[in-house]
């Protein structure tokens, strides 16, 4: 059965493909990434926890309680990785002289403490790999990128997952992206890679193409990081995993010193869904606003939505919860058919999904009785590769 | 064929009736990057050769204005047969030099990486002239100062290992400048061993060339139609060129170039440490006067360092051309001025050394000499 009234992607089963029993390999960072969806959660990480399969995903926590909330997830869920991400990625510029940093306790960083001592004492918290607690990189400070790099090289352990926080400016040049691929493919390790940006880092077609050549570039193990769909087109192109956030703050980085306000219109805080068949997210207020105007809403059958209409959802707590449920729920689906493939015919299985998310378009232009305009990811992603 | 006396005044020294600016005409300048490799100019082999180009004069008409026929002009270009003394002294009266300049007339001038930013319009012949000029130049400074040892070292970017901005920054540390702006470039270029002269060359439609010979320091010509605002970056992008290309320039080392020039004269660091949340225009000024870039450069620098957006920069850079201020920019720069040259000439004569015997070791007429390299620039 389709998981939407209105719309099916032909490519996209309907049921998620069982995945063999698996252990958490503690101590093992490329084993532990590899061929899992990672979910990056924030206050919904009990409500993924109980949503995703054991099989084949985990959870980066995000916060300030992370630690004491990843040991409690530990003891309900033992076959679900539970990684918390170092404060860095959030609070820290790196530079040449201090490219990782850990909390010190009164409000600012440590950048004194010795790289391995900073891994030790994540793993001391519980966490089955240590992920370096990398500043966030200003564009073109190369030296700082490299820094990263060789101090990571410099660790001999296999426990390492190497976060690499670029600011997404690093996408808008050629030269800067291909250095970012020359300089990752001298890593000993695993890759943490994730862009940063106030709005989105991937939103231009020219940072979706360079992400994607970067991915396809670097052969020393990708986990695409705190990202939106794009990252599902990073394991097409041979990562060896994605980290998605249910809501936008989880799907990108702020910078450093990037100040927020909170939206003028309250709406704006309902839910952005994931609708797997489109291969895209939507707020509910603008699905409410612009898209079912004068058509009755489309129904999701997910397990969350139960046949309700899919723009339903205001800014109440819970029902952003149930949002973010939902698309817990889309992005283990979408992962199953990917990861559910052999590595080899990703690529192939991909491109299936994407033209079939193309496909949904006329089907959902008949039902409204209107254009729609199809977004830049999905062009790009159309694109042949290679 | 009656060639005029050549006037030996920079701007005026080639025969009108060939001149380049004759064969361009007077389009708008616009600034361009399109750099020239050794392999899009023909390098002149002897040094007649590249003194009739850089005169602008044909083998045809030399041949017609001397009664010397171009075959045998030809082959004494090539080096394969000589002029009797009474020849010589026909061929430098038609190209305005002394007679004992083609002493070793035969010898090779080295092939010199050249440099520059020219329009994609720009003919072959005013390629080959500039790379007659350039070489001319080297030879007769190097007549005044000797060869000019450089401090500066060339860079590889090692297939993208390295970016071009990445290398300013390690330029700037072998220069020692610290964090801080660039106050005069020519004087630090000088100090560096480069070679700098402003130059007459609107009508060739290019902003500068730089070259860098195999035997010596780096030279650089500036056009003298550049504005204060886009001489420094203009230098900056020829002293890119200069440390990290030694082939074919493509359009990406042209951007190359640009970057370098970016990060030499307004390192990211800083660009994030001084800029101001939400600028207006009069916040930009000062940041401008410091470290003298144009307000265009420097929104670009803003731009690239994440401080503006895409809309707030599409917004400056309509603002800047709606007002005209992207052709007369506000807050305007002092231009630099070579002093290098000038001071080796004033030290020479304090010696007893005669403007008149340098000129003869620089292969000129005190005339020249003294229109090329001791004119006060402005």
């Amino acid at each position: 059965m389709s998981q939407f009234n209105v719309i099916d992607n032909a490519n996209l089963p309907s049921t998620t493909v069982p995945a063999a029993p698996r252990t958490v390999e503690v101590g093992e960072a490329r084993n532990l990434i590899t061929d899992r969806q990672w979910h990056v959660t924030g206050e919904n990480h009990a409500d993924a926890a109980a949503l995703v399969t054991p099989t084949h995903s985990g959870l980066f926590l995000v916060g300030e309680n992370s630690r004491r909330h990843a040991a409690d997830l530990r003891t309900q869920y033992p076959n679900i990785p539970f990684i918390t991400e170092p404060q860095a990625l959030r609070g820290h510029w790196a530079d040449e002289d201090a490219p990782f940093a850990v909390p010190d306790g009164h409000g600012g960083f440590d950048i004194t403490m010795p790289l391995e001592a900073m891994l030790d004492r994540q793993r001391l918290g519980g966490n089955p790999l240590a992920m370096t607690p990398t500043g966030q990189i200003r564009v073109g400070d190369s030296e700082a990128l490299k820094a990263v790099i060789e101090a990571a090289n410099d660790l001999d352990r296999d426990d390492v997952l190497v976060a690499v926080p670029l600011a997404a400016n690093w996408l808008s040049k050629q030269p800067l992206t291909d250095q970012v691929i020359k300089v990752l493919n001298r890593s000993r390790h695993p890759i943490a890679l994730t862009f940063t940006d106030g709005k989105g880092p991937l939103e231009s077609m020219v940072r979706t193409r360079a992400h994607r050549r970067l991915i396809a570039s670097v052969t020393v193990g990708i986990l695409a990081y705190r990202i939106d769909l794009n990252g599902f087109d990073a394991i097409a192109q041979g990562a060896l995993a994605s980290a998605i956030g249910a809501y936008p703050s989880k799907r990108r980085l702020e910078p450093v010193d990037a100040k927020s306000f909170g939206p003028k219109d309250r709406e704006a805080l309902s839910p952005q869904m994931l609708i797997p068949d489109m291969l895209r997210i939507v707020r509910s207020t603008e699905m409410r606003r612009k898209w079912f105007i004068s058509a009755p809403p489309m129904d999701c059958f997910c397990m969350v939505c139960g046949g309700a209409p899919i723009d339903r959802l205001h800014e109440s707590t819970p029902e952003r919860a149930a949002g973010h449920r939902h698309n817990v729920l889309s992005i283990e689906r979408l992962a199953s058919t990917l990861l559910g493939t052999p590595q080899s015919q990703r690529a192939a299985v991909w491109a299936g999904l994407v033209n079939g998310a193309l496909d949904t378009y006329p089907q959902l232009e008949s039902h409204l009785g209107r254009p729609m305009r199809i977004p830049n990811d999905l062009g790009v992603w159309g694109e042949p590769t290679g | 064929m009656d060639l005029a006396p050549l006037a030996f005044r920079r701007k005026e020294h080639l025969p009108e009736r060939n001149s380049v600016r004759n064969e361009l005409g007077r389009g708008i300048f616009r600034a361009v990057c399109y750099s020239i490799s050794m392999a899009e100019i023909e390098h002149p082999k002897s040094f007649l050769e590249t003194l009739r180009i850089s005169r602008g004069v044909t083998q045809v008409q030399l041949a017609a204005a001397t009664g010397i026929s171009q075959a045998t002009l030809s082959k004494v270009e090539s080096g394969t047969v000589d002029f009797d003394e009474d020849r010589w002294a026909i061929i430098a009266k038609e190209l305005g030099v002394p007679v004992s300049a083609f002493a070793g007339a035969n010898e090779p001038m080295d092939a010199d990486l050249v440099f520059h930013r020219k329009r994609k319009s720009t003919p072959k012949t005013a390629l080959n002239k500039i790379a007659a000029d350039l070489a001319l130049t080297r030879r007769r400074v190097e007549s005044i100062v000797g060869a000019q040892m450089t401090s500066l070292k060339r860079h590889d970017l090692e297939d993208g290992y390295y970016t071009a901005g990445e290398i300013a920054r390690k330029v700037r540390k072998e220069l020692a400048l610290g964090d801080g702006p660039v106050s005069d470039l020519v004087a630090l270029l000088e100090r560096a061993g480069v070679i700098v002269l402003r130059w007459p060359l609107e009508s060739l439609q290019v902003d500068a060339i730089a070259a860098w010979p195999s035997k010596s320091g780096p030279v650089i010509l500036v056009g003298e139609h550049v504005p204060a605002e886009r001489q420094r970056f203009t230098m900056a992008h020829e002293l890119g060129h200069a440390v990290l290309h030694d082939g074919e320039a493509t359009d990406a080392q042209e951007r190359e170039a640009d970057d370098f020039a970016a990060e030499f004269l307004f390192p990211a660091k800083q660009v994030v440490k001084e800029w101001v949340t939400n600028p207006d225009l009069e916040d930009l000024y000062p940041i401008k006067r410091k470290w003298g870039i144009s307000l265009a450069a420097l929104i670009r620098r803003g731009y690239d360092c994440n401080l503006l957006d895409d809309r707030e920069y599409r917004g400056w850079n309509v603002r800047l051309s709606s007002t005209g201020m992207h052709r007369r920019e506000p807050a305007p720069l002092s231009p630099e001025n070579p002093k290098a040259l000038r001071e080796a000439i004033a030290r020479a004569e304090a010696t007893g050394i005669t403007i008149e015997l340098l000129a003869e070791r620089a292969h000129m007429h005190p005339t020249e000499f003294a229109a090329t390299f001791m004119e006060e620039t402005s």
